[in-house]
């Protein structure tokens, strides 16, 4: 990725420590939104004294807690100090070694996560079963009322066909054997849309209640990393069902891995297969399905059936050809060309899924949640040139493999993502030199993703300037960090409320229509989160959401962001448990005290001159402030919109 | 329908006297039509953008059901030929071209003349990156990364009137994204001040939910303050010009009212976010909260899969999203133009999946008392396997910046497209007439 000149860059190195001043990324930020002609204008702000101070430990111990974490809990940052940072971070980038088993026992009660692949595979079978069932009924109700409605039967808008709901229901009501049927179905139906739904709620609990509360906290930074790189739209049926199977089986075993193995566990993933379709593309030409044409057509005679529609074409489909190439490796300028793009495409072919019990192939992906399966019959077995690579003729599923192969094994790749992995932990634009670091580590360890962190997190580059506070945080970075420094955990039961499930499991299950749904409920905090600009799990893109963090910043945004603190501490997240701010003290402080104590325990020493003034302002203003509001506006501040 | 065809006929004065109606007479709008021709150019001009998200399949929304290459290429796939007796063949628009069915809402403006076609239009690069070409298009600079900023806001600043007006930091409102999913899109990117609202009904501090306005609970007046306070102290922060942006607009929208909002002329916005969103320009641009430029976006065009059932829900959202966005505005569509864009089409020939993947040229649509409508615009190259792109898409016949542009100088009257699209060597001869000649 190529990284854009910026015209205002500051080469001041003491500028980040004024915490209001964060010279070179406000300048970017600010050349993309605020008009040129009034930054120029504004006087610069006298640096403050705090900025004269030298990067202190303090600072240190913030930044990684921010960076290999989502934000420091209050005693964190005593606690890093005392093993001292390599120490923590070597921690870090071990997690088998930490323990969790406060977060396992927690995620435990869960039952749907609690059951196997094939577990869920069956439960959801036995859903689409009872959801076709209700088709079918529908589709009889229909009938009926349309039987005895002819006349009303032509008025209707373009294209879709709709029978008066009165008649529908009178058609029901008509015949009690089909009010009866009627009846069990929407019971069934709910009865498995809620274990479905519920499976759903598990699942995004599970990744909040880890991130909140996780000690392996870079693990679960990477997981968010490379669940978003190779995004996948749960919206998108039935893939609300298969990226619960794809985190499990794909993003979490390999984070710590090789590129090139978690790169095959993409590819073969149901979830990743229905995304971008490559489970329907098939070769243009296939022989056996040619032989068989013919031979129906001798059997038939010769003379073709007019009233038979031309043949359905099947063929090649080049979606996950190209964005495997463009998103997942090599890059947007990665030197493919379109061709490339078409012999990816025919080598992936025949990658699909079968039944969960690999009994059938080529399933539909609406029946069931399948598993990968390599279809010989409709692959392109002809020979294919990628990349400048000749694959011979013949090669059936290895086709897909070399082209894995060829892909990890690229020196773009390397570039594309050392420089993404470097945006989500270091800075928007990566230094160069850090950059070819990691493209070196790539290549010393065969692409060995624990290393490639490795050499990240203890380059100079990582607590240089230019990264210091630099990051916007996201919506979740911003939600999650908010709750651990208010010292606060998920309630796990709470998380999946049940409230929304009928419709949820209705969004997994049917292909979005104008956008399909996404849980704006500010009551929880998933929705809270969606409100914010990012619905966990719901990128339609395959680009997923960006990492260049320039983007999370607008009017809108910040808005949504206020909103949320103040939900956030005056208690009005449901799922959300803080400690009772009575029990805290601040009351009986004077306000001074009380500032200082709140702001220790968010910030920890990196609040502004300004907007502490502003704090002590409102609190002498008003005698009834409270720790919460201090924190309200804290969380607001745009020191904590940062990481 | 309350919009008359006369409202936009060209010359206001001119028309009232050859039907015999002398302008005292006539409504306050056509009066103020006509008197107004000198002043025409003072009155605040309105550029409203849509972009279509994941690349349009502009061969089967204006369909070219006079070119029979169409059938030889897409069997099963295209739109049958205009057809009286059935609502699944395309709605003829001038006996070469006709809408997708689903697009029956804008037949009765384009008959009207105030809705034309651009086909074969789109960017020059040949990149088949959704996220790429949508950069470039936004950018205004196709192939080129080098810039920061987006043509609208770039548009903006070629003002002459503007530019006296950023210095006066006028309406928060002069430049709106609406309901978008990554915040601020590019087109509106740069250094004219933009804002952007995901929902007007909770934009605001402290309300009770999506719906209400009403503060939460009493006293939190002074936390808003605070906050408040504390972005306008930050000054010299990128988070201080948001947070300002942010309290003006609250401020000025304290008099509008979304969740009691009643569109007019019997206008009705189809459900979900995009509909919603044009209800929402819509109700903004009638409030007079000095609205120049907005945009909004609907994603789901990528249609790799099972084309025409997708392709016939997003166009029966888009299509009533939009026309009613135009009948609401009634008579302010004398002053505002809709555009829509895509970042590239889709092939020619279907793929294996009942669906298409990413191609080349698409089609944009203008809607407007300014736009030279009851027209499909632009060249046809022709869909004769020779004459495709690369042999499998339609070929590109007119760059999407001699269609910007001339929306942006002639409606807008900004002033210097190469201000507007760096590197662009094209000049007003590249227009296509999308907009009336004053």
């Amino acid at each position: 990725m190529q990284t854009l000149e910026n015209p205002h860059r500051n080469s001041n190195p003491q500028a980040w420590r004024s915490a209001l001043l964060p010279s070179i990324g406000a300048l970017v930020l600010l050349s993309m939104l605020a008009p040129q002609a009034s930054f120029a204008s504004q006087p610069q702000q006298k640096k403050s004294k705090v900025t004269q101070t030298a990067t202190t430990e303090n600072d240190k111990v913030l930044h990684v807690l921010n960076r290999l974490g989502f934000g420091p809990r209050p005693d964190d940052v005593e606690r890093v100090k005392r093993i001292g940072i390599s120490a923590w971070i070597q921690k870090q980038l071990h997690p088998e070694e930490i323990d969790d088993s406060a977060v396992e026992q927690k995620l435990k009660g869960y039952p749907e996560l609690s059951l196997s692949d094939s577990e869920i595979a069956a439960k959801y079978k036995e859903f689409i079963n009872a959801d076709q069932a209700a088709a079918k009924l529908r589709r009889q109700v229909r009938k009926q009322a349309a039987e005895k409605t002819p006349a009303k039967a032509d008025a209707t808008t373009a294209g879709t066909a709709q029978a008066d709901p009165k008649a529908m229901r009178q058609a029901v009501m008509d015949d009690p054997d089909l009010m009866r049927q009627v009846r069990e179905n929407r019971q069934e139906l709910g009865r498995l849309a809620e274990s479905i739904g519920l499976l759903h709620e598990e699942f995004n609990a599970d990744k909040l209640i880890r991130a909140v509360d996780s000690q392996r906290q870079l693990q679960e930074v990477l997981v968010d990393f490379w669940s978003n790189h190779f995004n996948i739209d749960i919206r998108k049926a039935p893939c609300g069902v298969l990226k619960v199977l794809d985190d499990r089986n794909v993003i979490r075993p390999h984070v710590w891995g090789k590129f090139r193995d978690l790169l095959e566990a993409s590819a073969k993933s149901p979830a990743m297969l229905v995304y971008l379709d490559n489970f329907q593309s098939v070769a243009d030409e296939i022989p056996a399905l040619t032989k068989f044409r013919k031979r129906r057509q001798a059997q038939l005679g010769s003379t073709p059936t007019p009233s038979v529609p031309p043949k359905r074409k099947v063929g090649l489909n080049e979606n996950y050809a190209r964005e495997i190439m463009e998103l997942h490796t090599l890059g947007v300028n990665g030197g493919y060309t379109q061709q490339d793009v078409r012999e990816v495409a025919r080598c992936f072919t025949g990658w699909g899924i079968g039944s969960a019990d690999g009994t059938r192939a080529r399933i539909n992906r609406y029946s069931e949640a399948g598993v990968f399966q390599f279809h010989p019959m409709v692959h392109d077995s002809g020979e294919k040139v990628v990349l400048g690579h000749h694959i011979p003729a013949g090669g059936g599923m290895r086709d897909g493999e070399i082209v894995l192969d060829l892909l990890a094994s690229d020196r773009a790749t390397w570039r594309h993502i050392s420089t993404q992995l470097c945006q989500r932990l270091v800075c928007d634009e990566p230094p160069v030199s850090l950059v070819n670091k990691c493209i070196q580590t790539w290549q010393s360890t065969d692409g060995n993703l624990r290393e490639i962190v490795r050499t990240i997190v203890t380059s100079p580059e990582f607590y240089s300037s230019d990264a210091l506070c630099k990051k916007i945080k996201s919506p979740f970075e911003y939600a999650v960090s908010s709750v651990r420094a208010l010292d606060g955990t998920l309630d796990p039961d709470a998380l999946v409320s049940r409230k929304q499930l009928l419709r949820e499991a209705n969004s997994m299950v049917r292909p979005p229509q104008g956008g399909g749904y996404i849980d704006m409920n500010t009551n929880t905090f998933l929705g809270q989160i969606g409100t914010m600009g990012q619905p966990i799990f719901q990128y339609q893109a395959p680009t997923g959401f960006p990492e260049d963090s320039r983007k999370w910043v607008s009017s809108g945004a910040l808005i949504s962001r206020l909103n949320f603190s103040l939900a956030l501490t005056q208690g009005r997240i449901s799922d959300v448990k803080l400690e009772d701010p009575a029990e805290d003290a601040g009351a009986t402080m004077d306000v001074n005290a009380m500032i200082n104590r709140v702001s220790n325990r968010i910030l920890h020493g990196q609040v502004s001159a300004s907007t502490r003034a502003t704090l002590l302002r409102e609190a002498q203003a008003d005698p009834k402030t409270s720790p919460a509001t201090i924190a309200a506006l804290l969380l607001g501040s745009p020191e904590f919109q940062r990481r | 329908m309350s919009i008359s065809r006369r409202l936009f006929l060209k010359n206001g004065a001119l028309a009232l006297a050859s039907v015999g109606v002398g302008p005292l007479f006539g409504p306050t709008f056509l009066r103020s039509t006509a008197f107004g021709a000198t002043t025409a150019q003072k009155r605040k001009k309105v550029l409203i953008c849509i972009f279509q998200r994941g690349a349009a399949d502009g061969l089967n929304i204006v369909v070219p059901h006079g070119d029979a290459n169409l059938y030889t290429h897409r069997p099963g796939l295209a739109i049958a030929r205009p057809s009286r007796t059935d609502n699944q063949s395309a709605l003829d628009l001038d006996g070469f071209f006709g809408l997708h069915p689903a697009l029956a809402p804008f037949l009765p403006i384009f008959k009207d003349g105030h809705l034309a076609a651009i086909q074969a239009c789109g960017s020059p690069d040949a990149t088949r990156s959704h996220f790429d070409a949508q950069d470039f298009m936004e950018a205004g600079t196709p192939g080129d990364k080098r810039f920061a900023d987006g043509w609208m806001s770039r548009a903006v600043l070629a003002c002459p009137e503007d530019r006296a007006k950023l210095q006066a930091a006028s309406s928060p409102f002069r430049a709106v994204a609406m309901g978008c999913d990554n915040g601020l899109p590019r087109s509106l990117q740069g250094d004219a001040a933009a804002l952007a609202i995901p929902d007007l009904a909770s934009f605001g501090i402290g309300l009770k939910n999506l719906k209400g306005r009403q503060a939460v609970a009493s006293g939190q007046s002074g936390v808003v303050d605070g906050f408040e306070s504390i972005y306008d102290d930050a000054v010299g922060d990128v988070l201080h010009g948001t947070g300002k942006e942010s309290f003006e607009a609250i401020a000025a929208l304290k008099k509008i009212n979304p969740s009691s909002y009643a569109p007019a002329n019997g206008a009705a916005y189809p459900g979900g976010r995009f509909g919603q969103s044009m209800k929402q320009i819509a109700q903004l641009v009638k409030a007079d909260v000095g609205v120049e430029v907005a945009f909004a976006e609907m994603g789901g065009w990528d249609t790799h899969t099972g084309q025409a059932a997708r392709l016939n829900q997003q166009l029966r959202d888009f299509g009533l999203g939009i026309s009613a966005l135009y009948h609401d505005l009634g008579d302010k569509m004398s002053d505002v133009v809709i555009l829509t864009m895509s970042e590239f089409g889709r092939t020619v020939r279907p793929n294996g999946t009942n669906g298409t993947d990413h191609g080349h040229a698409t089609c944009f649509f203008a809607l407007g008392g300014d736009v030279n409508g009851g027209k499909v615009l632009g060249k046809w190259p022709g869909l004769a396997p020779e004459q495709l792109y690369e042999n499998r898409d339609l070929a590109l016949t007119t760059d999407f910046r001699a269609v910007f542009g001339e929306v942006a100088m002639k409606h807008l009257g900004a002033q210097g497209l190469a201000k507007i699209f760096p590197g662009y060597t094209g000049s007003a001869a590249d227009f296509r007439g999308v907009i009336r000649a004053a």
